[in-house]
């Protein structure tokens, strides 16, 4: 059944390519950051508010990007060409990038409340006071846009409009993979015990979800890109970006796992922060839900649920064939989907103090 | 993360992972001919790296948590129940009452039994999350075999790669998504959280003994300056609420007409109220 010969032969091309490879990626110069020019505005604990000025300085809407806890936003601005902040900016908002940083030993005790109703809330009124009190349009990424979705219900008079990417909503919805891994962990022992919960904990879930595409066909594939020198930078790039991620504060991250995942408090009226309730059927303004059809992470049934809390009339869905992180870094989000989502923000009220 | 040393660590990590992928589809191309049937040789050498790889895995795993459960149960048996600080205290145990009646308390004997349930429990909860992998890594092989069988050309190594891939997938997710699967990485991460409790206590014990500064009181700082920092950031929030208020009001005031101006008229002199001075 098998001409060992030809194996052996391929083998030999496979290993002279690695061999390639490396000495290409050894050449490469990586940008050493951000692509976007960008300020900082504001700062307060680990967090940083970085607004991206437009190329002519004009100003328009304010939208806030709020990514996740868990890993860096700098997936957003890998390069000129395949930056979600650029592409954003091209919708002639004035953008606005929360970043929550790295939340070191002393920062254990940083809860949700904190997050939210704290650093959130801080820099969506630094951003009003810069335009005169108008409310701002939201983007949430990822678990980003879950504290956003919070955000926005405990303060709808304060966002404009709210963009979900990628975003869980009800977690026991679809293949809840990692609401089923976390089912039966004890989460006040666990961050009992590590107070900073580490990142490569939560590195060897995520892999675990999908071991053999993460860890091994990754590899395969990058044989195919050894002549492309853009190619190997954008796959080295988010080599170091998908390891590259902060340890999760212990509060935040007890109850996030145990209010959303294990509870799956937001969906079922049950989530309070600070002793006020979050309910989503606060939402007042105009929702745009985007999610990815072939996301692990975030199944498409787990964000679609926002739809059964949102009216009609101020709600929009748009579909992305991919997975969770191919709305960030392909070339068809930025061709098709920032455009989109360019001409729902023009499409919002127009915002007044 | 931008310096070149991480970028060296990427590269290494790179060209190191691409090896042992390359020496995976080794496994598979260099294969000797035999005279037999080549895909039950095939089949067999990977039941076999299996068995082996876990065996490799399950002593892996003992070896990490062997110095923690040997200092723990050194600590819990050799003292029986003191910790190491108060062991070294011993010498000048003379100028304390000894107590005979105190000796080998209840608690020191459930310590004892703490870290013995500790350990099994963690040594359980190991082999039983191995063996789930296991599981998936048998049912994998099994599906490539099937795939194999099925084949009516000699495969490219890359169709070969690209069979194993989708076998060993779909049995691991088909794992993956079991309540057994579930339950044992509920358990293994439970029973490492019960392990560093245990160690941590012991440490704190420890430090507290020699004067240092324990975990717990590190912990209990660390919320007092965080409940410090969100009084802060309340205050900084009513400020900003008042100064807001203020400025509202600045700009009613400067936007409503001003009253026509009076003649300007000498104030009467106020009479003085009782009690002023």
């Amino acid at each position: 059944m098998f001409d060992t010969a030809r194996l052996a032969d391929e083998l030999d091309q496979m290993r002279a390519r690695l061999r390639q490879l490396s000495a290409a990626a050894r050449e490469l110069k990586l940008p050493s950051g951000p692509a976007t020019p960008h300020e900082e505005l504001w700062r307060s604990g680990t967090a940083r508010l970085y607004r991206y000025p437009a190329p002519d300085g004009s100003e328009g809407p304010p939208l806030l990007v709020v990514y996740s806890l868990v890993n860096r936003p700098d997936i957003l601005d890998f390069t000129p060409q395949r930056s979600v902040l650029a592409s954003l900016r091209e919708t002639g908002s004035s953008v606005y990038l929360l970043d929550w940083g790295r939340p070191a030993s002393g920062d254990r005790h940083l809860a949700l409340e904190d997050y939210i109703d704290g650093l959130l809330y801080d820099a969506v009124a630094h951003i009003r006071h810069r335009h005169g009190g108008a409310p701002v349009a939201l983007l949430g990424v990822c678990q980003g846009g879950t504290l956003s979705l919070c955000y926005a219900a405990l303060y709808p008079e304060h966002v404009r409009g709210l963009i979900t990417l990628v975003t869980p909503v009800d977690f026991h919805a679809g293949n809840a993979s990692l609401y089923h891994l976390s089912k039966y962990v004890d989460f006040d022992r666990f961050v009992d015990a590590y107070g900073l919960v580490p990142a490569n904990l939560l590195n060897v879930a995520y892999v675990g979800l999908k071991p053999f595409r993460i860890l091994s066909q990754r590899y395969v594939d990058m044989l195919d890109i050894a002549e492309d020198p853009t190619a190997l930078a954008d796959f080295m790039r988010m080599e170091q970006w998908m390891y590259d991620s902060p340890d999760q504060a212990g509060e935040a991250f007890r109850q996030f796992a145990k209010r959303f995942y294990q509870d799956n408090d937001l969906v079922h009226d049950r989530l309070s922060l600070a002793g006020r309730p979050v309910r989503l059927s606060r939402l007042s303004m105009p929702v745009l839900n985007i999610y990815a059809r072939d996301d692990h992470l975030v199944p498409q049934a787990s964000a679609l649920a926002l739809g059964e809390h949102v009216p009609a009339d101020r709600y929009r869905s748009i579909e992305f064939r991919g997975g969770h992180l191919a709305v960030f870094v392909t070339r068809r989000a930025h061709t098709q989907l920032y455009p989109a989502v360019g001409d729902w923000l023009r499409s919002l009220p127009a915002a007044s103090a | 993360m931008k310096d070149t040393a991480d970028l060296t660590a990427i590269l290494d990590r790179l060209f190191q992972e691409g090896q042992r992928v390359l020496a995976d589809f080794a496994a598979l191309a260099e294969q000797p001919v035999a005279d037999g049937d080549m895909t039950e040789d095939v089949l067999e050498r990977l039941r076999e790296q299996s068995r082996r790889y876990f065996e490799d895995m399950k002593r892996q795993w003992q070896d990490q948590a062997q110095p923690w459960i040997a200092m723990l149960r050194a600590w819990a048996q050799l003292s029986d129940g003191a910790t190491p600080a108060e062991l070294m205290m011993a010498p000048m145990a003379w100028w304390r009452p000894t107590d005979h009646n105190a000796a080998s308390s209840a608690s020191d004997t459930s310590r004892q039994h703490r870290v013995e349930a500790a350990a099994a429990e963690l040594a359980a909860a190991r082999d039983d999350y191995l063996a789930q992998l296991q599981q998936a890594a048998e049912g994998a092989i099994e599906r490539f075999a099937a795939a194999l069988r099925a084949l009516d050309s000699p495969p490219s190594l890359r169709q070969l790669y690209q069979l194993w891939l989708t076998a060993a997938e779909s049995a691991y997710e088909e794992v993956l998504a079991s309540e057994e699967f579930a339950q044992a990485t509920g358990r293994l991460t439970n029973a490492w959280s019960e392990l560093l409790l245990i160690l941590q206590e012991d440490l704190d014990g420890m430090l507290r003994s020699t004067g240092l500064p324990t975990r717990r009181e590190l912990t209990e700082t660390q919320a007092q300056i965080h409940e410090l920092r969100r009084e802060q950031r309340r205050r900084e929030r009513e400020l900003r609420a008042d100064l807001d208020a203020l400025r509202a009001r600045l700009d009613a005031a400067e936007l409503q007409p001003s009253p026509p101006k009076a003649p300007a008229r000498r104030a009467a002199p106020r009479k003085r109220a009782p009690g002023d001075v």
